[in-house]
């Protein structure tokens, strides 16, 4: 074809790394900005983060891949972005990334300092093969400690000071030099574009008019619209509709090459049909062998997800399978509990990406979800010998033909100003941590090590190191194992039948206490009714707690005159609406928020 | 117990309501108090803003149509006894046209501004009923509502008004914060004693924005609990009906022949008409309100003939729900197949299955074609409305 190629030496892929917050967005707006890739007019802030969810919470939850035109004097280059999100839970998101660049800019904001993902970060651009260009962010801050921050990155990650570039992403300062080292120490791509088309699938999204629209890294050969291509992995084929970059919209070109970044659409409508990780090949010319693609991540953090309303099912699911490839790192499975009817058991990598998920669900599709308090996975070895994984608290054999119940274990590696070590350790006790080591990062930071059952982790443990250290605790954390324990199984007892979406599993020492504890938190949440409902909470068949909602006494109200009517019917259809997001469990109308009450326990009243 | 009552009692000597158009309600919209749990619109008293509301209700009572004949009249605010006398009688003047024999005309007093020759005027006029805003006996208790009047006033106007209107319903607030239940049992005696035609029982409501309820939000006004407000209604429905008063509906009680027939039309959804800042009207499916503001609403009907309106049209699902909550807090009760009429289908149905709840659980009696609440029922009855409702 005629169309004029970028010379390839003339193409960067790379990816914005760093701990949530140091400023990657803020970075790429620079970065847009000065390539005049977005005009001023056009501009906001965080530009890439374009997902509502995105905007309210001021975090990028999703990885954005853009192309940018950088001319300078030795001619036009073509700069592949990718905004990668930094809180711990989307790390998936940064490890697809990698695969589709060859270096990464690992920014360190200069207040902050080194911190746990920055580190974690760092570590996955490195077993990815990626060059990294270290920055040091927010110098124009008061706070800044720029020579301090330095010497954490050498410590740390052996890093040598001298080719550590200080920005600010805010005032645009240190930027276009920021580009040209950009081109001059990140490698171009090495693919050849003469070989046969390998191209990765490192994200997709659903267009309700193009179908699925596939994001994909040209690794080797070319692409372009018409050709007939062949997923490797899941063997479909499809007739390539248009391909193009994203500049940050889509724009289409005549074709992707190799060392490209960009999306192909195909009509593709099955959403099943597109794996993230696949190879895309031509199928009258294909590759012999298929690109690396990922690992699966493994959930860690499990919950149900039911639709309020129960014939709302199919929708969910449909919803789950839209969502699932823009993000395939949660897992769904269709489950049923006998209080909440049919819905789905979900995993995800943490509680952040949990209540993400759920909030893209509901807005995404406009279908109410009930959420059930999450849990991690259990390996259960019944007798015979045989060792099953749950995922659920109902999942858990009868007591006779359990030998033993392991639950996961995680290193965790916690970041803290050292003035604050004697309350993390407290809190560190509480949760059943084993100490393992502190490494100095600098005089002032230190990094703790612990093994602490993963259960600790996800009942608000983030909030409280945050809080006791005034928001300078970072943390991370990896699955080191399973380990046995005295786990058992807390039934729940609404006016009389159990609740199965409210039972968990805890450590038997604390079984008792953490019953009593969930039965005044429900008590607090369900609202009353027009008769007396007990609460119980069960151990094996025995009751360990009680608590009683009492009815409803008086709720009449007594004028209802001319000018009344309209107020008075209002208030009265709101309840009834009110009611209507609930879930009616026998005559019991249960909120959302109780079946999350077990999370809380620890909070005071 | 509201299911153990009688069915309507015709008003003595009325039988030609079908003839009669809707009812008429007059907002005077001012008042010399400033009470603490009020949330009706009103303004302070003034001279001049008064003449100027009965300029304005002039104009807006000549927008209606001639041959409007209202079946009943009533006078409510605000205080309507505020106003002077020399604007009490221009008032009344301005409502002689739509005055019909055997009217039920009803004006709502106050024990601090009625004087005797308010009171007079209002005789000559033939005022049929008033209103009486007594509220308590407690001194401290009518100090904290921000009312002006003392008990001793209480005795004295009632005296004033016994020998000069037919009927008196007389009004008293519950739950008052501070207030025992044996201190409630003393108001209903006291009212009891004077025996008035009728009685209006409320319990406080503390309203959103209110000076009372600001007072609870700071923590300075502690509510009864919800316990002793259920004692103090069903002791109100008890010694009410235990002196001959038929409980008509939540919180109205009468003697025979003294049910207010101006409020009942509410209950039956049947159309009637406000004029003054803040009335509102409603005729068939179109409701409207004048703007609460008496500045706005003299301007406009200077100006332009009509004052300042919202409007809210009624579809068929809002018709139902005013249907279930209003003929639910009447004994009357609600009519099932009235109420399958109207829907097209049961209320069984209507409400998924809860009225039947309802009816087993005892807080709804069904006796044939009627449902009304039980006295347990009536503890919780909008609980139990907003339960029917679709
Ligand atoms: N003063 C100053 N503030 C900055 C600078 N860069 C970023 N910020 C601010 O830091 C905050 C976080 O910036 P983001 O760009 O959203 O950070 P991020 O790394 O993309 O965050 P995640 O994507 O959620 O991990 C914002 O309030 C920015 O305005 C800088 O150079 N100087
Ligand atoms: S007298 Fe009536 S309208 Fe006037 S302030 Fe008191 S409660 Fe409100
Ligand atoms: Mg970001």
């Amino acid at each position: 074809m005629s169309e004029p190629a970028v010379d390839r030496s003339r193409i960067r892929n790379f990816c914005i790394i760093a701990h949530i917050d140091h400023g990657k967005s803020t970075l790429a707006d620079r970065l847009l900005l000065h390539t005049g890739t977005v005009s001023q007019r056009d501009f906001q802030d965080q530009m890439l983060d374009d997902m509502d969810l995105e905007r309210e919470r001021g975090i990028t939850i999703k990885a954005k891949a853009v192309t940018l035109r950088y001319r300078r004097p030795d001619g036009e280059h073509t700069l592949n972005l990718i905004d990668t999100p930094g809180h711990v839970d989307f790390s998936y998101e940064v490890s697809r990334s990698l695969a589709a660049c060859e270096g990464a800019l690992l920014l360190v904001d200069a207040s902050q300092g080194v911190e746990a993902q920055t580190i974690a970060n760092a570590h996955l651009a490195l077993e990815a093969g990626l060059t990294i260009v270290p920055v040091l962010n927010k110098i124009d801050m008061a706070a800044a400690r720029p020579d301090e921050v330095i010497e954490e990155m050498v410590h740390a990650l052996a890093i040598d000071p001298g080719r550590v570039h200080r920005v600010s992403a805010k005032t645009g300062l240190g930027v276009p030099e920021l580009l040209d080292l950009v081109v001059e120490r990140i490698p171009p791509p090495s693919g050849k574009e003469e070989a046969p088309l390998r191209a990765l699938i490192f994200d997709a999204s659903y267009d309700e008019y193009r179908g699925v629209i596939v994001y994909i890294r040209v690794v080797d050969g070319a692409i372009r619209p018409g050709q007939s291509i062949l997923t490797m992995g899941a063997g479909r084929r499809y007739e390539v509709e248009e391909v193009g970059i994203f500049n940050p919209k889509m724009q289409k070109l005549p074709a992707l090459r190799a060392g490209d970044v960009g999306y192909l659409t195909a009509t593709i409508r099955n959403l099943s049909d597109v794996s993230i990780g696949d190879t895309v090949t031509d199928r009258s010319r294909p590759a012999t062998d298929k690109l690396p693609g990922y690992k699966e991540p493994l959930p860690m953090v499990f919950c149900g997800l039911y639709p309020t309303n129960n014939t709302d099912f199919e929708r969910l699911r449909y919803a789950l399978d839209k969502l699932r490839l823009n993000d395939s790192s949660f897992t769904y499975v269709p489950e049923s509990s006998d209080a909440l009817g049919f819905g789905f058991r979900c995993g995800f990598l943490g509680l952040l990406h949990m209540e993400v998920v759920q909030e893209r669900l509901e807005r995404e599709s406009g279908v109410d979800i009930v959420q059930t308090a999450p849990n991690v996975t259990f390996e259960v070895l019944v007798r015979g010998g045989e060792m099953i994984r749950i995922e659920s608290p109902t999942q858990l054999p009868d007591p006779g033909r359990i030998e033993l119940v392991c639950e996961p274990v995680v290193r965790t590696t916690i970041m803290i100003p050292a003035q604050y070590i004697g309350s993390i350790m407290t809190l560190m006790e509480e949760r059943r941590a084993r100490y393992m080591r502190t490494d100095y990062l600098s005089q002032s930071r230190v990094i703790l090590v612990y093994e602490m059952p993963f259960a600790e982790l996800i009942t608000d443990f983030h909030d409280k190191l945050k809080s006791l250290t005034r928001g300078y605790g970072t943390l991370d954390y990896e699955l080191v194992g399973y380990s046995p324990e005295d786990l058992v199984k807390i039934s729940i007892l609404v006016n009389g039948s159990p609740v199965d979406a409210l039972s968990f599993i805890c450590h038997r020492s604390v079984a008792e206490a953490r019953g009593r504890k969930l039965l005044k938190k429900l008590k607090e949440e369900i609202p009353r009714h027009l008769f007396e409902v007990p609460l119980q909470a069960a151990l094996g068949g025995k009751i360990i707690a009680r608590e009683s909602i009492g009815a409803l006494r008086k709720n009449v109200t007594a004028k209802c005159y001319g000018g009344d009517i309209t107020r008075k019917r209002k208030l009265l259809e709101r309840q009834k609406e009110g009611k209507k997001r609930m879930k009616s469990i026998g005559s019991v109308e249960i909120p959302q928020k109780a079946f999350l009450a077990v999370l809380r326990l620890d909070e005071e009243k | 117990m509201l299911s153990t009552m009688s069915p309507a009692q015709p008003a003595p000597g009325l039988g030609r309501d079908e003839v009669l158009g809707p009812g008429l309600y007059v907002h005077v919209p001012f008042c010399h108090s400033e009470c603490t749990y009020c949330d009706f619109y009103r303004v302070s008293y003034r001279d001049r803003a008064a003449d100027a509301f009965l300029d304005g209700l002039s104009l807006e009572l000549d927008g209606l149509p001639r041959d409007l004949r209202p079946r009943t009249v009533y006078v409510g605010g605000g205080t309507p006894s505020a106003l002077k006398v020399d604007q009490l009688e221009r008032l009344l003047g301005l409502l002689e046209p739509f005055w019909l024999p055997g009217q039920e005309r009803t004006f709502e007093v106050n024990p601090r501004s009625a004087t005797l020759p308010k009171i007079e005027l209002l005789q000559r006029a033939g005022v049929t009923r008033v209103s009486f805003g007594a509220q308590t006996f407690g001194a401290s208790a009518l100090r904290m509502l921000g009312r002006r009047h003392g008990p001793e006033d209480i005795g004295r106007v009632y005296g004033l008004l016994r020998e000069r209107i037919p009927s008196i319903s007389f009004d008293l607030i519950f739950a008052l914060p501070g207030r025992s239940l044996e201190e409630w049992d003393f108001d209903l005696t006291s009212a009891l004693a004077l025996r008035p035609d009728h009685l209006s029982i409320y319990s406080l409501i503390y309203e959103p924005g209110t000076p009372l309820a600001e007072a609870v939000g700071r923590g300075e006004v502690e509510p009864v609990p919800e316990g002793v407000e259920r004692e103090m209604l069903l002791l109100a429905v008890s010694r009410a009906t235990g002196a001959g008063y038929e409980h008509y509906e939540v919180s109205s009680y009468s003697l025979a022949g003294h049910r207010s027939r101006h409020n009942q039309a509410y209950w039956e959804q049947r159309d009637y008409i406000g004029v003054g800042p803040g009335a509102w009207t409603t005729l068939g499916s179109l409701r409207t309100m004048n703007a609460k503001d008496l500045d706005g609403y003299v301007r406009g009907l200077r100006e332009r003939g009509v004052p300042p309106r919202l409007e809210e049209r009624l579809g068929e699902a809002e018709r139902l729900n005013e249907h279930i909550l209003l003929r639910l807090r009447t004994a009357d009760g609600l009519s099932l197949r009235g109420f399958r009429e109207r829907a097209g289908r049961s209320l069984e149905e209507h409400s998924g299955g809860r009225l039947g709840q309802l009816v087993s659980r005892e807080l709804l009696a069904a006796d044939g074609d009627r449902i009304r609440l039980t006295l347990e029922g009536l503890c919780v009855a909008d609980r139990i409305i907003a339960e029917l409702m679709a």
